[in-house]
């Protein structure tokens, strides 16, 4: 009973039999897959829901939202979707097409005029389409958002500032900002916030009632898992990460019931019980191939029979034992997810987990799924799934290793200590603070990310966050020929931020 | 008992449903030969040679046909064709080659190597890659600027200079389009790289490593080469000999002569990744690259309905790409006068076939390779020639409801503007070069490079109809405009655009 507990009553009976139906159909060995998959992988909760054929065929919760507690994650259990929010954002948009509002193919800057980046022509050509397919050639720039308090429109405009790193349309190169941009687009055409006509457009006329895009829309739902991640070989439960800046991309918290919904209203190709929402050839739009990717070989282990891989507009789009795969996953700290559509079989999967970390039990559900329904001879998903993210956590900690390794002994700052503070700045990313506290170096970029810089050896420094599942990163001080400190750089991170003053001290108080 | 009979029940099931019970270990199609030599019959091509690898080894080689309406010279598997298109494979290899040596990058700018290099878009010209030109983005129209090369008499680089007046038709790199002229460029790259033209380039650095030996990269070696099957079109539905066309001037994109046997090396060393008989001849990351999509492709409904396990269709580097039968297919043809030609390949099941032809139109190449993908794939035979017989149908009744439209669409009781004499003169266009138009016999005669030789026919008010004395090259459709002194100012030339009359004494282009 646990299991069913918080489902709303009319879903009652189409569930209590859905169990009874795993044992036995398809899905018969499901639950006991993943509930060892639970213990092995140490995710502590996990909701998933089955669509075939247009039904619920199934849908239930695992395991708790908090750790420690026993609080039973149903399928009624709200989580983060995170980046399966892409698709809410292309569907709306595709909606806004058939409303004759937008075309895929308009320029960007006809709905936006103040929408820039690197390039004038490219400023000039870019259009809707490529805003949604991730092969804009601009570096990823998520430290425009995360962790920051730049609002939508803030972020919208400092993407003119992001470097390019490959040619224009040549290379798949993911792009939360994009998303964010195509929102304010969204917004800009209709007049509404993006969350409005989210929820006006798809959420209401669904019944997703469960769904939302703001994180203080959290507090509505008590039945909410909490993220998870390791932190000094501890799982512990953490906040929610605010979201609400890069909400187009990833900013959505639902339920595996709302997500079924979601998911037989994109199989019957926009109809919801006999209402069309969006045109059959605006959703197909969103389903077709725009960016090819890259399939690397660790993938092909874990994606059987794969050939293409490819980015359509807020899905990927990818061959699967022969069928189209029509999927996205999310991740945000402490949380992952997945949404898969095989649309020939008219069968869905959504999972929906509460570890962020070196978890991806959600494809090995997911592959434990689509395998049984085509039948197909599935070897052990969760151990091979296991198996490869054991190889890269051991590839990590051989690079952790390689630079500790690297670290020259015995060196000291060129300068004392308060002549690396000051004030930090990137025309991207804004301010970085640089501040002695207590003899310690702290460095603060933007509102939220602070961390204590430790000496690593000469002028650079290691960076430890306060939230402790973000890396350390090492930040290097470069002196110029005066010897004074000019910039600081944090390679693969941030570009350098140029130094461009001192920290003034406060003088004289509240009057 | 029981049993038994109910296993040769389920076996006789199976038999009709047209289940290959050796699904999953594909073979030769039994009886290949008679299917192959049906099909030739069925589609009147003069003739073929067709060649399988498997697993490395060569089981299948063979000619049908004569390589000459008319002769008794029978086409076998070293008979030499032109393979057009399947030319742009190499042409990636070639670049390929360059790059596995750190002399290039696929990334590379065009201008950085052909500093002259210049499209009509200034943004494209200076950003446009190697790699763009291999995979059909450039934004510039599909076949755009074809007329520039085919049967003209311009050579590569003046080929390539003109393209800068092609006009784009989708934004750069937002679609596929076909282009030839593009794959001309990477040729002229290669040479620019490697300091050997292109054509030696190919012949020393892929035809002779791989033994290709009757292998050429020009029209200019078929005067001496053997056993050539010689090209044929259909005119009024009759089956004629031609002459090879010469199109060394867009070498890169099409000028190969090759045969079935010769093909089967080639084959070979796609499938060995890059080696053949223990040899490496190219980069293991050069046909890795060639064999990825870089450009995605939609899949068109007619290819949707005939082929339902085709879900995504893409072009690498010289080859196209989609999945079929939960495989991935690469696949090319190559087309030119009178020479048809497909190349297959499914590297998984370590499958090539190649099929070349020498009458053109022909569809049979089509039926031939899918026969045999089906029969090594283990999927249920189909009626292939029955689906393309149907295919050709419906496209003859297109083009005849097409023809019908035209004459319909003739004003009756209309007469010329002006005297014949009037519209005499010589015309340029930037893209395609001169036509002159003379008064001779009484009629009016169009020239445009020495190959297109027509004789002009009244149609309506000042459009003539344009009737090649070289039957391959067809007819068209010529419409003079006069300007507001009553004088003839341009000739608008159906599919390729307005040519200025140049004036009396003036220098033109």
């Amino acid at each position: 009973m646990g299991a069913l507990r918080g489902l709303p009553i009319i879903l009652m009976g189409a569930l209590a039999a859905a169990p009874a139906a795993a044992q036995e159909g398809p899905l018969r060995g499901l639950d006991s897959f993943v509930e060892r998959g639970l213990r092995d992988w140490g995710v502590p909760g996990l909701a998933l829901a089955v669509v075939k054929d247009d039904s619920l065929v199934y849908a239930r919760g695992y395991g708790v939202r908090e750790i420690g507690t026993d609080q039973r994650v149903d399928p009624s259990t709200v989580f983060g979707i995170m980046s399966m929010t892409k698709a809410f954002t292309a569907t709306a948009m595709g909606m806004l097409v058939d409303r004759g509002m937008v075309s895929w193919d308009d320029r960007v800057t006809d709905h936006l005029p103040g929408f820039r980046v690197y390039d004038d022509w490219v400023t000039r050509n870019v259009t809707i389409r490529d805003l949604l397919s991730h092969h804009m050639g601009v570096e990823r720039g998520d430290f425009l958002w995360y962790g920051t308090g730049y609002t939508r429109d803030e972020i919208t405009h400092q993407i003119r500032y992001l470097e390019p790193v490959a040619p224009f349309r040549a290379e798949y190169g993911y792009s939360n900002n994009m998303y964010i941009a195509a929102g304010q687009l969204i917004s800009a055409v209709t007049g509404m916030t993006w969350d409005e006509v989210i929820r006006r457009w798809i959420f209401e006329p669904l019944g997703m009632g469960s769904s939302s895009t703001l994180v203080g829309d959290l507090a509505r739902f008590p039945n909410r898992s909490r993220p998870h991640e390791e932190l000094g070989g501890l799982l512990q439960a953490i906040p929610y990460r605010s979201l609400d800046n890069e909400a187009p991309g990833g900013s959505i918290n639902s339920n595996v019931l709302d997500m079924a919904r979601w998911a037989r209203f994109q199989l019957a190709g926009g109809v919801w019980e006999g209402q069309r929402l969006i045109s059959e050839r605006s959703l197909a739009e969103t389903h077709t191939p725009q960016t090819p990717i890259r399939v690397p070989e660790s993938a092909r282990r874990l994606n059987p029979g794969i050939h293409f891989s490819t980015y359509a507009m807020g899905w990927q789009v990818q061959d699967y034992r022969g069928r189209k795969l029509v999927m996205h996953s999310g991740g945000i700290d402490g949380q992952r997810s997945r949404i898969a559509l095989l649309p020939e079989e008219g069968l869905a999967v959504i999972v929906l987990t509460n570890r962020g970390n070196g978890n991806t039990l959600f494809d090995a559900v997911r592959n434990w799924v689509l395998d049984a329904y085509l039948e197909a001879e599935s070897p052990d998903w969760s151990a091979e799934f296991l198996a490869v993210i054991r190889e890269e956590q051991a590839r990590a900690a051989a690079e952790q290793a390689r630079v500790e390794s690297e670290r020259v002994q015995g060196t000291r700052p060129s300068l004392p200590l308060e002549r690396y503070t000051g004030i930090y700045a990137d025309s991207a990313y804004g301010q970085a603070r640089v501040t002695l506290e207590d003899g310690r170096l702290v460095v603060r970029i933007g509102p939220e990310l602070r961390g204590v810089a430790e000496h690593w050896h000469f002028d650079t420094f290691r960076v430890v966050w306060d939230y402790a599942y973000d890396q350390p990163l090492l930040v290097t001080f470069e002196l110029n020929a005066r010897g004074e400190v000019a910039r600081a750089s944090f390679p693969g991170w941030w570009p350098s931020f140029t130094r461009v003053g001192d920290i003034l001290p406060v003088v004289g108080g509240p009057g | 008992m029981m049993k038994s009979s109910r296993m040769l029940v389920a076996l006789f099931l199976m038999l009709l449903a047209g289940v290959d019970l050796l699904a999953g270990q594909g073979r030769l199609p039994p009886d290949l030969d008679r299917y192959i030599e049906e099909v030739r019959a069925e589609w009147r091509v003069v003739g073929l040679a067709v060649a399988v690898v498997k697993d490395d080894s060569v089981v299948y080689a063979r000619g049908f046909g004569v390589r000459r309406l008319g002769e008794a010279g029978p086409v076998d598997e070293h008979s030499l064709f032109a393979i057009g298109s399947n030319t742009k494979a190499f042409t990636a290899a070639g670049v390929g080659i360059l790059v596995g040596e750190g002399r290039m990058a696929w990334g590379d700018r065009v201008v950085d190597h052909l500093p002259v290099f210049s499209l009509f878009d200034p943004y494209v010209t200076r950003e446009i890659r190697v790699r763009d030109l291999l995979c059909h983005r450039s934004g510039l129209p599909a076949y755009g600027g074809d007329p520039v090369w085919y049967a003209s008499d311009f050579g590569r680089d003046e080929v390539l200079r003109r393209v800068r007046y092609l006009e784009p038709s989708s934004s750069f790199r937002s679609q596929f389009a076909y282009q030839n002229i593009m794959f001309l460029a990477a040729g002229e790259v290669t040479e620019a790289v490697a300091g050997v033209s292109w054509d030696e380039w190919i012949a020393t650095r892929i035809l002779r490593p791989l033994g290709m030996t009757r292998s050429n990269t020009s029209h200019d070696d078929l005067a001496t080469a053997s056993n050539v099957a010689m090209p044929h079109a259909m005119v009024n539905d009759e089956v004629m000999a031609i002459p090879y066309r010469d199109i060394d001037n867009v070498a890169p994109a099409g000028s190969i002569h090759s045969s079935a046997q010769d093909m089967t090396r080639w084959l070979r060393v796609l499938l060995g990744e890059g080696t053949i008989d223990g040899r490496r001849v190219l980069p293991e990351v050069v046909v890795a690259e060639m064999l990825v999509p870089h450009t995605l492709r939609p899949v068109d409904t007619l290819s949707a309905r005939l082929f339902p396990s085709t879900h995504f269709s893409a072009y690498g580097l010289g080859v196209g790409l989609r999945d079929y039968g939960g495989r991935m297919v690469v696949a090319h043809t190559g087309g030119i006068d009178g020479m048809l030609s497909m190349v297959t390949l499914v590297p998984e099941e370590e499958l090539g076939i190649v099929v070349l032809t020498n009458t053109s139109p022909n569809t049979a190449y089509n039926p031939i390779v899918y026969h045999i993908l089906d029969s090594y794939l283990g999927l249920p035979a189909q009626d292939w020639p029955a689906v393309y017989q149907e295919l050709d149908r419906r496209t003859a009744e297109q083009s005849a409801a097409a023809r019908e439209r035209q004459e319909r669409s003739r004003m009756q009781d209309t007469s010329p503007s002006l005297a014949l004499g009037a519209y005499a003169g010589t015309y340029d266009h930037p893209l395609f070069g001169r036509v002159t138009i003379a008064e001779e016999g009484g009629g009016l005669v169009l020239r445009r490079h020495s190959a297109y030789v027509g004789d002009l026919a009244h149609w309506h008010f000042d459009t003539f109809r344009v009737t090649y004395r070289d039957p391959v090259l067809g007819s068209g459709m010529v419409t003079f405009r006069l300007n507001a002194s009553g004088r003839v100012g341009a000739l608008e030339a159906a599919g390729l655009g307005v040519f200025d009359r140049v004036p009396e004494g003036g220098a033109g282009r």
